[in-house]
């Protein structure tokens, strides 16, 4: 039975991500090089002994921005749309649960952005040894968590979109994500606003996705020590938002009437 | 779900915030962020912005507001070293900001850990200002008052004044300042008058703000002042210094327990007999100019 669901879900999950491919979603990666290129050209003339930190900085942001738009645009519409177009009703005829759906979905797209970030992360590399700078594997200390954080964004891309339509859940889904990134901010309001109620604050900054969690960017192109413990406790903030957000979008999509 | 499939769930939602007060534990140790800015002259963003300058002025003049609040209330190492920059950049790409410069020197000259303790940079600031807007007294006026508040230079301060009254349109007092300043009353005084001035011509914002914090700041040393001379001449009286406001307002020399401007009661050293401004008042500082 196990087996079953198993290969339910990675049928889901392939076909997600041919889905995926097919909607030219990996055409970033075009951009990215072109960015990557000019930036090993220029930024040794335009910057004063910084372009390895400047490339390093662009490489990990456009990792991050393009996944970003990626988890966001095309999470939403991993179920929304399936149910607008009505193409949900005879998947859901067939022997597939709803919720083996959800999960192949997930890892469909969260497929992508791996195939994605990886090979953001080997233009990088590519870049810096053509512009003759080390490669140290500590770079992957900041890729992990971007990774991370975009499973996160599809995870919350997919509750929005199980509770309301692909539009207002791509306008949830990246206020979310904007609104978490400023988890510093919610977490010093009372510095500002000393009439917050402490516990609505922390109230606010726990519920909220912490997006800053997952970047690790400056610490990385710095060259700090990243503790693998703390990367341990990022993996598991990961692990316990996106299984939380699933099990919710799963609960409302198997409430929902879809006959 | 299945009712135990929901129970599951809710029972892994505290499992967040456990989480993540884990991974701020540790982010806590993690050194530092260090601000960077990619391009450290206006002429290098107007040259990858044409026709955007105004936008980026004002992009570049938040980062600038936002950077200061940031190392005034958060950061550990308060060093201020991009402020110069980032003002900079602002003045360059819209040399006609007054605010840019009126504030920027304010945050650059303000003693540190307020500011950034570097009062040449705030006057170079103004300078450039006054440069490119020539027909500004406001911009004199505050370069005066940086002369007199942190470089402690009367003459060059009075001079500003002076050639800041010249200026069309200017208010007429900048002239008895400029008398003030030479001669007349001592450094508190003076400091008044200027502080007066200046919350009574800005507008409603961190100018006005500051004007009435050194005002507040002002009318509590006076009431210290005060305070300290009638604690001296109950020890003359009794014999020993009071021990307590209490004994001054026993005495009929203090009506009640005196606070400062804010509300907050003064510091009162028993081992002294004396009073100050208490360290949880938004007015302490570790050291008062006089």
């Amino acid at each position: 039975m196990v087996d079953g669901r198993l290969s339910r879900v990675l049928a889901v999950t392939a076909n997600t991500f041919r889905e995926t491919v097919r909607e030219r979603v990996l055409y970033n990666l075009v951009f990215f090089a072109i960015l990557m290129t000019l930036s090993g050209l220029l930024l040794g003339q335009l910057s004063i002994r910084q372009d390895e930190k400047i490339i390093k900085h662009l490489g990990l942001a456009s990792m991050e921005v393009f996944g970003s738009l990626i988890a966001v645009f095309i999470g939403v519409g991993l179920v929304s749309k399936e149910i607008e177009r009505r193409s949900l009703y005879p998947l859901l005829a067939k022997p597939l649960g709803r919720g083996e759906f959800l999960v192949g979905k997930f890892l469909g797209l969260g497929f992508t952005l791996l195939v994605n970030v990886a090979a953001m992360t080997l233009g990088l590399y590519a870049t810096l040894f053509a512009t003759g700078r080390p490669l140290r594997l500590q770079l992957l200390q900041a890729v992990y968590p971007i990774f991370l954080g975009l499973l996160l964004v599809v995870a919350v891309a997919l509750l929005f979109s199980t509770l309301t339509s692909s539009t207002l859940a791509a306008v949830f889904t990246v206020a979310t994500v904007v609104a978490g990134r400023f988890s510093d901010v919610v977490r010093n309001m009372r510095e500002v606003a000393v009439a917050a109620p402490e516990w609505l604050v922390k109230g606010i900054y726990y519920a909220l996705p912490n997006f800053l969690n997952f970047d690790l960017k400056d610490e990385v192109v710095y060259g700090d020590p990243v503790p693998a413990r703390r990367l341990l406790w990022i993996t598991v903030y990961a692990a316990f938002y996106v299984v939380v957000a699933l099990g919710g979008a799963m609960a409302r999509l198997r409430s929902r009437d879809l006959t | 779900l299945t009712r135990p499939a929901h129970l599951l769930l809710l029972a892994l939602i505290p499992g967040i915030p456990w989480s993540q007060v884990h991974v701020d534990e540790w982010a806590a140790r993690a050194p530092e962020r260090r601000p960077f800015l990619y391009l450290q002259t206006g002429r290098q963003v107007a040259r990858l912005f044409p026709g955007f300058e105004g936008v980026m002025a004002g992009i570049y003049w938040l980062r600038a507001v936002q950077y200061y609040g940031s190392q005034r209330a958060f950061a550990e190492e308060k060093t201020y070293e991009l402020l110069g920059p980032l003002i900079e950049i602002t003045n360059a790409l819209d040399p006609r900001m007054e605010l840019a410069y009126r504030y920027g020197a304010i945050f650059l000259a303000e003693k540190w850990p307020q500011g950034a303790g570097r009062p040449n940079e705030g006057i170079r600031v103004l300078e450039r200002g006054i440069r490119n807007i020539p027909t500004s007294w406001r911009l004199r006026w505050d370069l005066g008052s940086l002369w007199f508040f942190f470089m402690h230079d009367h003459k060059r301060a009075a001079q500003t004044f002076l050639e800041a009254a010249k200026v069309p349109g200017a208010p007429y007092w900048l002239e008895s300042l400029a008398a003030s300043v030479l001669g007349r009353g001592g450094y508190r005084s003076v400091s008044r008058e200027i502080w007066k001035r200046q919350y009574e011509n800005a507008g409603e914002g961190a100018i006005k703000e500051n004007a009435l914090f050194n005002l507040q700041l002002l009318d509590a040393l006076d009431t210290v002042d005060t305070l300290n001379a009638r604690a001296r001449r109950y020890a003359e009286t009794s014999g020993r210094p009071p021990s307590s406001p209490r004994d001054l307002v026993a005495a009929g020399l203090v009506a009640g327990v005196p606070r400062d401007p804010t509300g907050v009661p003064f510091h009162f050293d028993p081992a002294t007999g004396l009073f100050s401004i208490a360290r949880q008042s938004k007015l302490w500082r570790s050291t008062y100019e006089e």
